[in-house]
């Protein structure tokens, strides 16, 4: 177990800056995530901590000590790969053993850990089998069990959960954070998937465009995105940005929306210079359908049994609303949307900053 | 357009062809199959029929052509007994020997190498010195038959061994074969490795060598064949008769004056045709695959 320290780090790929100056601290035993959009250089960073692509600038530290001129073999990692990269030509002991192999431990030592990590995966009926011979979970857990057996300061997983299908990838995601929980090795974790990493991780990294755009726990970025482009990243479905601007009034500022209605915030948002041009976020699940608030046009109705999606068009602009309750409501009904005005998000039109 | 309409539908709903229909389909091509099989076995199985008839035999029987143009009238095996207890044809066999195996391994050993290099390394010029190497396949082995004489000469090395295979060590076919046998490796086993602590050397061995098996059989394969078949260049650096290989041991056969050598030299031929037909039987499900995998059909 080590903690892990990203100072200022760049990655330049052929002239094009792929990471500028990520700069953040993972504590020991922690299960961090890194989660963007495509390209925002996530997994060109994980590489990087694993030593499989140059640090172009900036420090990387593991166990407090600088690792950009190590390589792979003596940071004392292990990766998980998205196509989990077994052996094919080998069985799953061989799988296992290889790291062990080449760090030229005896056979002895190698035939027990290799038991151990079979263990702790339910892996030791398969042993003999080769990859081409796994379903896609085993695979994963044969690839989890290489990573494992090494018993390394760091574990990697490079989107480890993308290649299998909805059920499974819910099982595994309950399987990694019992694994974390019992081995408490520290963690970084990439993927794309905002819930992977909301239900994960203790902290989340959200990076865009090779930029950390904010770290905190999944309820800190749920509850206070530091921007926009948070706000709605994360969260399923994905927060309402409503474009419109602040205006003060007699009992507080109120917004005015883009399409013409507004809505009093109330106290909510004191701090902020009226007439500023915003975009206000709604998270789905503060919308309540009733009598007051914005008229809409009920364009679907998505009924998931537990609760209802609803998306509403207000004045051109699409909006999600979940809503307990069963409700009757039918494509072209005319609707009423009231937000929770203690927890709506003021994020400035230009910047996408957080106001105040 | 209604009738074209109707033809769509009628096709969709059209039931499977015949069974009847599928049977004749299968036996047509398996006849045209056979005919080309014929067409391929004919020399080498007349030229073993006829390693069985005395050379008396041979001749008398050439026209006007009869059964016994083909089929030998009184069999016998005095042909191998004069090739390998007059001839001493197994001396040239083993030179063939020799010099194949030396091919073989000394291409595997450089196209593996080059190929992996090529496929997964990067360094200054890499496409360019690859594609100057594929041009060098072009060359047909007549333009450099002198200069290369000159160059093994000058290294001393005429009618050695080694002057039947060092200078064809490097294979531009077996490199680009190799190369695309790593590149459809996906480069992740090589990631996983190298955190696993395996060296760019103990990653060819131990995780890509044993992934590109079918293209390695096909190398040797190929290698093989264009090595046991070689006559012109063992013809020019070989001078010492008892260093020569099998196909120009056969080749002298024909010209000896006066003296006919018929029924030896198709003894001879049947004897090296063997080792080929057989490694091609053994490794044919391999050679298959290794061409498919590397995108040449």
């Amino acid at each position: 177990m080590a903690s892990v320290q990203m100072r200022k780090v760049i990655k330049n790929f052929a002239g094009a800056e792929v990471l500028k100056g990520v700069d953040f601290d993972i504590v020991d035993g922690e299960f961090l995530s890194l989660v963007g959009p495509s390209g925002c250089g996530k997994s060109t960073l994980l590489r990087m901590i694993a030593g499989l692509e140059d640090i172009t600038g900036g420090e990387i530290h593991i166990a407090g000590q600088v690792v950009n001129g190590l390589a792979a073999k003596d940071r004392d990692i292990a990766m998980v790969f998205q196509n989990y990269a077994l052996y094919p030509h080998m069985t799953v002991r061989e799988n296992l053993s290889f790291a062990l192999e080449m760090r030229g431990e005896f056979k002895a030592h190698i035939e027990k850990q290799v038991a151990h990590a079979a263990g702790i995966l339910g892996l030791e009926q398969l042993l003999d089998r080769y990859p081409r011979q796994l379903s896609g979970g085993q695979q994963q857990r044969v690839a989890m069990g290489r990573a494992i057996v090494r018993n390394p300061q760091v574990f990697l997983f490079d989107e480890p959960l993308s290649n299998l299908d909805a059920k499974l990838r819910v099982q595994m995601r309950t399987e990694i954070k019992d694994l974390h929980e019992r081995l408490k090795t520290t963690t970084i974790y990439v993927t794309h998937d905002q819930i992977e990493a909301m239900t994960m991780a203790d902290r989340i990294v959200v990076m865009r465009l090779g930029v950390v755009e904010q770290i905190g726990t999944p309820l800190e970025l749920y509850d206070h995105p530091a921007n926009s482009f948070v706000g709605t990243f994360i969260g399923s479905p994905s927060m309402n940005l409503l474009r419109g601007r602040l205006v003060g009034g007699d009992k507080g500022l109120v917004f005015e929306h883009g399409g013409g209605q507004s809505m009093p915030l109330g106290a909510a948002l004191s701090g902020v210079v009226p007439g500023t041009g915003v975009d206000l976020g709604i998270r789905p699940e503060h919308l309540t359908l009733g009598d007051t608030g914005f008229a809409a046009k009920v364009v679907v109705v998505e009924p998931t049994g537990a609760e209802t999606q609803v998306v509403a068009d207000i004045d051109g602009q699409r909006v999600t609303a979940i809503v307990k309750d069963r409700v009757s409501i039918v494509r072209g009904d005319l609707i009423h949307l009231a937000p929770d005005t203690a927890r709506v998000h003021c994020f400035d039109a230009g910047t996408g900053h957080r106001l105040p | 357009m209604a009738s074209d309409t109707l033809s769509i539908a009628d096709k969709i709903i059209a039931k499977p062809a015949p069974l009847t229909q599928i049977r004749r389909g299968t036996v047509f091509g398996a006849m045209g199959l056979l005919l080309v099989a014929v067409f391929f076995a004919f020399p080498i199985v007349w030229s073993a029929l006829s390693s069985l008839k005395s050379t008396d035999d041979i001749v008398k029987f050439r026209y006007p052509l009869t059964w016994w143009t083909f089929f030998p009238p009184f069999p016998t095996l005095e042909n191998y007994y004069a090739l390998f207890f007059q001839l001493n044809f197994q001396r040239a066999l083993l030179n063939t020997v020799i010099a194949s195996a030396g091919q073989v391994i000394i291409a595997v050993v450089t196209s593996t190498l080059a190929g992996y290099a090529f496929a997964r390394l990067r360094f200054p010029l890499r496409n360019a010195l690859f594609g100057l190497l594929l041009v060098t396949a072009f060359i047909p082995l007549e333009v450099i038959l002198v200069p290369l004489y000159e160059v093994v000469k000058g290294m001393g090395l005429v009618s050695t061994y080694p002057a039947l295979f060092l200078p064809f060590a490097c294979s531009p076919f077996g490199i680009y074969l190799m190369r695309q046998a790593f590149q459809s490796i996906p480069v992740e086993l090589d990631d996983a490795a190298r955190v696993d602590g395996a060296s760019t050397l103990k990653i060819f061995w131990r995780i890509a060598l044993p992934n590109v098996k079918p293209a390695l059989a096909t190398l040797v394969l190929i290698q093989f064949i264009w090595s046991w078949n070689a006559y012109l260049w063992p013809l020019v650096i070989i001078q010492d008769p008892s260093m020569q290989i099998a196909q120009v041991a056969i080749a002298g056969y024909k010209s000896v004056p006066n003296f006919p050598l018929d029924g030896p030299l198709f003894a001879g031929v049947t004897v090296v045709t063997i080792p080929l037909v057989a490694i091609a039987i053994i490794l044919q499900r391999y050679y298959v695959r290794g061409l498919m995998s590397s995108g040449i059909r």
